[in-house]
């Protein structure tokens, strides 16, 4: 006997053995996942503001010239320290939203391994992205194979796979 | 739609049962189908043909829980279809490290002679399962049957990564041992 065939032995178990590890793996999950979303929500709101209003809150430091400093400008200054050549600008301005579509690989707890559609910018950067969770206001119920869009701020850290870090909103598309 | 009503439009041969089994149960199978081919359009060609499968089935199948059916569908179908693509010990998928873990059950290399009924097979390792605790039954359908990844099956299991790979590993040794004296190895 080979492991194929113990394989092949098991996909013949009947269903009654099967229903209650079947109903494990589909339960919801429990609602406290929703608090710590609507806490991420609410940190979120906060540092948002404060990057769209630099006036009202004084938030980005200007150089001379009177724009954002480098590492700033490229907000890839994470506690790992990465340099600002580290990351990949996707877009002319690094103010704004930035959106791109994607299929979802697989779903993790805190981030999703994507892949971006052809024909836009992220493809030609990167052929899988990490995309992290947290910083989301509200969770989607998001599954293997679907079609996603993700707005971010545009920067990708240029890992293995690629990482969006600051995600906003991720729609579910149909 | 409940599964009841999905069963009888089979039976009735109402084309509409497809289309409420894939808004019902697309990334269910979906899942199942990923964690075998770790690629997600051969992924939907193994869902798509399920739904086939499925047409074709029922009747004379009527499943009373229809998700564990059609999973079982996609689950074979999948192993197949990464079968007849590559050789089964490559790529990164579930299905390909899950063999490796289950040669623990056998002994070292194979006994051409040796001739196992599948069913009989089946039979064996149902009443070894049956045998097992509740929890030690789904942690191991999770990783060997659903193909789920280790701390997946931890997760849903309520069990820590360690707890999980050390309950695993204790039952593949219980699964070789019951093996053993039924007279499979």
């Amino acid at each position: 006997m080979n492991e194929a065939q113990l394989h092949d032995a098991l996909g013949e178990l009947p269903e009654e053995l099967l229903a209650p590890v079947d109903a494990l793996r589909t339960r919801k999950r429990t609602p406290w996942v929703k608090w710590i979303s609507m806490a991420a929500c609410l940190a979120l709101i906060v540092g948002f503001s404060t990057w769209l209003l630099p006036d009202f809150f004084g938030g980005v430091a200007m150089d001379n010239a009177g724009e954002a400093a480098p590492e700033l400008q490229y907000g890839c200054l994470d506690d790992a320290g990465m340099a600002p050549n580290d990351c990949v600008q996707n877009s002319a301005s690094s103010t704004g939203l930035h959106s791109f579509r994607a299929t979802v690989l697989e779903v993790h707890d805190t981030y999703l391994l994507v892949t971006p559609k052809e024909g836009q910018p992220e493809a030609s950067t990167a052929g899988q992205i990490e995309v992290s969770l947290p910083q989301l206001q509200q969770l989607p119920d998001i599954a293997i194979g679907d079609a996603i869009e993700i707005f971010y701020d545009g920067m990708l850290q240029e890992t293995f796979p690629a990482r969006a870090t600051k995600v906003f909103r991720i729609d579910v598309l149909e | 739609m409940d599964d009841e009503r999905i069963v009888s439009l089979y039976w009735q041969r109402d084309e509409a049962a497809i289309g409420c089994t894939e808004k019902k149960y697309s990334r269910y199978l979906l899942k199942i189908a990923y964690n075998i081919l770790a690629d997600l359009e051969d992924s939907n060609e193994s869902v798509n043909d399920t739904y086939l499968a499925a047409w074709n089935a029922m009747p004379p199948h009527r499943p009373k829980q229809l998700s564990t059916f059609l999973g079982k569908l996609t689950r074979r179908i999948s192993i197949d279809r990464l079968r007849k693509k590559h050789s089964a010990k490559r790529g990164g998928s579930q299905y390909a490290l899950s063999l490796s873990e289950l040669t623990q059950c056998l002994p070292g290399g194979t006994d051409p002679e040796q001739q196992t009924q599948a069913k009989e097979l089946t039979s064996s390792i149902e009443r070894f399962l049956l045998s097992c605790p509740e929890k030690t039954r789904n942690v191991f359908l999770g990783r060997y049957y659903y193909l789920d990844p280790i701390r997946e099956v931890a997760r849903y299991c309520g069990l820590t990564e360690a707890n999980t790979k050390t309950l695993l590993h204790r039952t593949r040794n219980a699964l070789r041992a019951h093996l053993e004296q039924e007279g499979f190895l």
